[in-house]
């Protein structure tokens, strides 16, 4: 008990360093208690309308090639913003070699998707799933496609109008948009929230051991899902962000190796460390993102949780792995109780709410 | 105002042989043809098994042209979609048949340069780094976000050439890899990956052959190839032979803003100079 206790006392000086919120005209993220307030680009402020317009477009099908997806077709607000895909589908029905991201609490992460050293904003990060095409995603052709479609709607200039002045809606303005609307996708009501808040009823005795558990050195869960927000990979405003990523030990095709279709940082970095290390996901709604990992190959928590009790794949032998990943034993009673634990971290007014959902 | 800027450009560059006579600016034209297998080829043509295309489409910028007088830069003339004075796209694809990009194409490259005849010609494929890693959100034509946009990168595709061979989709990506920084602050790039071509010809007569072909090199249709970009993944070899970026590849010259240099490369297997078609 002492030990949940310290526990504790961690994670809620985690919680608390962030800064006090500050007013921004006609403007509030409504933050869970405790929760710092997320990094804003100088040249996209928060507004109202800016969001309203945003949340439009992530929902507007018409930023796709073809018409038929929208971005909440990958990241659907009752899984968390992802999809319940092992391999995402793209608008022309390629398949992705990796799994949708959750969107939970986006804007906090130090950097974004899977695998990628590059991606430090959510403005530039969108140009990929519009205009990508290895795979396609959303498989737009050009900015003036999409502008051309957005120039008669009526609703949307006018919310551009006042988001952001004359100028029309532009792909610059969509962007930024989608960005601002994205900022406002903040999880922190779920029960552990409310027990780090005191309210000890609100996590089961279950609960509460797996809790131990995941912050205990026995497991190592924390050391990659540390922090407010269950990842090394975050920032917000006045913490400069690190933009980490490891090797869990999901495979070991000899020496380390991942399979050639996906193999992490390395596609990048060239480096050989680099070899099948991907950033570490928030746990927040996490039982609700299933099938896990980058590639969706685990279907369930109890496998990921086996999976890092192996130690992952080739165990001590996988040069490749992170010093973290060990392996530990558990019984199934510890194991229920570790899924529990993420289990509590699921935030039900987060999945409905309407603020996040489709206009 | 483009006028302006290629004399500053000429009066920059001290190697070029300028004579006074010869400053007045000439508008030249270049063509282009793609071809396969030694015939003209386009959507069109190539639209059923073995080869079928699907895209076709590259940069080029940093043109330098000689005339009777010696060397000299060349400016881009700009238009609204293809060219800015300093890059150029290359569009062989026009969105028929297995085609999937739009229906506008560019095959020829329109500039001027200080000389009355063109003798040769040399550019580079690819972007130069000052222009290769801005917003494609605030970039002007052919720079705007689209097709030609490396989105994960943090820069442009300079060649995307795709085609499925015998039932396999292929694709042919080139552009900087291993760079550092944030995807539109990019600091610099291990590989610049960009083509250097020189071909003796005569604008009036002759034209350049781009043998799609060349880029998917000897491997037999029916292999995967798959090239993202990486110079080491040897579905991007023959590309960067095409291209004429092989040999830099091997300096392993750094890029950045402060070495930028261009090294000596072997031939681009890609371009030859054929007679020109009426």
């Amino acid at each position: 008990m002492k030990a949940a206790l310290g526990v504790m006392a961690l994670a809620a000086a985690l919680v608390l360093i962030g800064k006090a919120e500050r007013p921004e005209t006609g403007w509030s993220f409504r933050l869970p208690p405790g929760f710092p307030r997320p990094r804003v680009p100088a040249d996209n402020p928060m507004s109202s309308a800016k969001v309203e317009l945003g949340r439009r477009l992530f929902y507007d099908v018409r930023l796709s090639g073809n018409g038929t997806q929208s971005c909440a077709s990958c990241h659907v607000q009752s899984r968390a913003f992802t999809d319940g895909l092992a391999n995402a589908v793209g608008s022309t029905g390629e398949i992705h070699r990796r799994s949708s991201m959750s969107l939970t609490n986006i804007g906090y992460a130090s950097h974004l998707t899977w695998a990628n050293p590059l991606v430090d904003g959510l403005e530039a990060q969108a140009l990929a799933p519009m205009f990508g095409d290895a795979p396609t995603e959303l498989g737009l052709e050009s900015a003036a496609q999409l502008e051309a479609r957005l120039a008669g709607d009526k609703t949307l200039q006018g919310l551009a109008q006042e988001a952001f002045g004359a100028g029309g809606l532009t792909l610059d303005r969509v962007l930024k948009a989608l960005a601002a609307f994205e900022r406002t996708l903040i999880s922190g009501r779920s029960p552990y929230d409310r027990y780090v808040g005191g309210e000890v009823s609100a996590l089961s005795p279950e609960a509460q051991r797996g809790l131990e558990l995941f912050f205990s050195e026995r497991t190592e869960c924390f050391h990659c899902h540390g922090g407010f927000n269950f990842t090394d990979a975050f920032g917000h405003e006045g913490a400069e962000p690190e933009r980490k990523f490891h090797n869990n030990g999901l495979y070991d095709l000899g020496a380390g190796a991942y399979p050639k279709r996906d193999q992490g940082l390395i596609e990048h970095s060239g480096r050989p460390e680099d070899m099948g290390r991907f950033k570490a996901p928030t746990l927040r709604n996490i039982d609700v993102t299933a099938p896990y990992m980058h590639d969706g190959s685990l279907a369930t928590l109890d496998a990921v949780i086996r999976h890092y009790e192996a130690g992952g794949r080739g165990g001590e032998a996988n040069p490749r792995r992170d010093r973290f990943i060990r392996g530990f034993i558990l019984t199934d009673e510890e194991r229920s109780d570790l899924i529990a634990f993420l289990e509590s971290l699921t935030d039900p007014e987060f999945l409905a709410d309407p603020r996040f959902g489709a206009p | 105002m483009r006028s302006l800027l290629l004399s500053l450009a000429l009066t920059a560059l001290p190697a070029c042989r300028q004579d006074t006579s010869a400053a007045s600016l000439s508008t030249h034209r270049l063509r282009f043809i793609a071809t396969l297998d030694g015939a003209a080829a386009n959507c069109k043509s190539l639209a059923a098994p073995p080869f079928r295309l699907r895209d076709a489409r590259l940069f080029v910028s940093e043109l330098r042209v000689i005339g009777p007088d010696g060397e000299t830069p060349a400016a881009f003339v700009p238009d609204s979609r293809f060219q800015s004075v300093e890059v150029a796209l290359l569009d062989f694809e026009d969105a028929t048949e297995g085609c999937e990009g739009d229906s506008a194409e560019h095959t020829e490259l329109v500039f001027e340069a200080p000389v009355s005849s063109v003798r040769a010609v040399t550019f580079t494929v690819g972007i130069p780094f000052a222009l290769n890693h801005q917003n494609p959100a605030l970039a002007r034509a052919p720079l705007t976000a689209g097709a030609m946009h490396w989105g994960w990168r943090g820069g442009y595709k300079f060649v995307r050439i795709e085609a499925q061979r015998d039932g396999v989709e292929g694709r042919i990506h080139l552009g900087s890899t291993g760079c550092e920084g944030a995807l539109h602050a990019i600091t610099s790039c291990a590989h610049p990956n960009r083509g250097t071509v020189h071909l003796e010809l005569d604008p009036a007569t002759q034209q350049v052959a781009l043998d799609l072909g060349a880029f998917f090199g000897s491997d037999k249709g029916g292999d995967k190839t798959d090239c993202m970009g990486e110079p080491a993944d040897p579905s991007c070899h023959a590309g960067y032979r095409a291209i004429g970026a092989a040999g830099k590849e091997a300096a392993r010259q750094s890029d950045s803003l402060a070495a930028n240099t261009t090294n000596p490369a072997m031939g681009a297997s890609a371009f030859t100079v054929i007679r020109r078609t009426p």
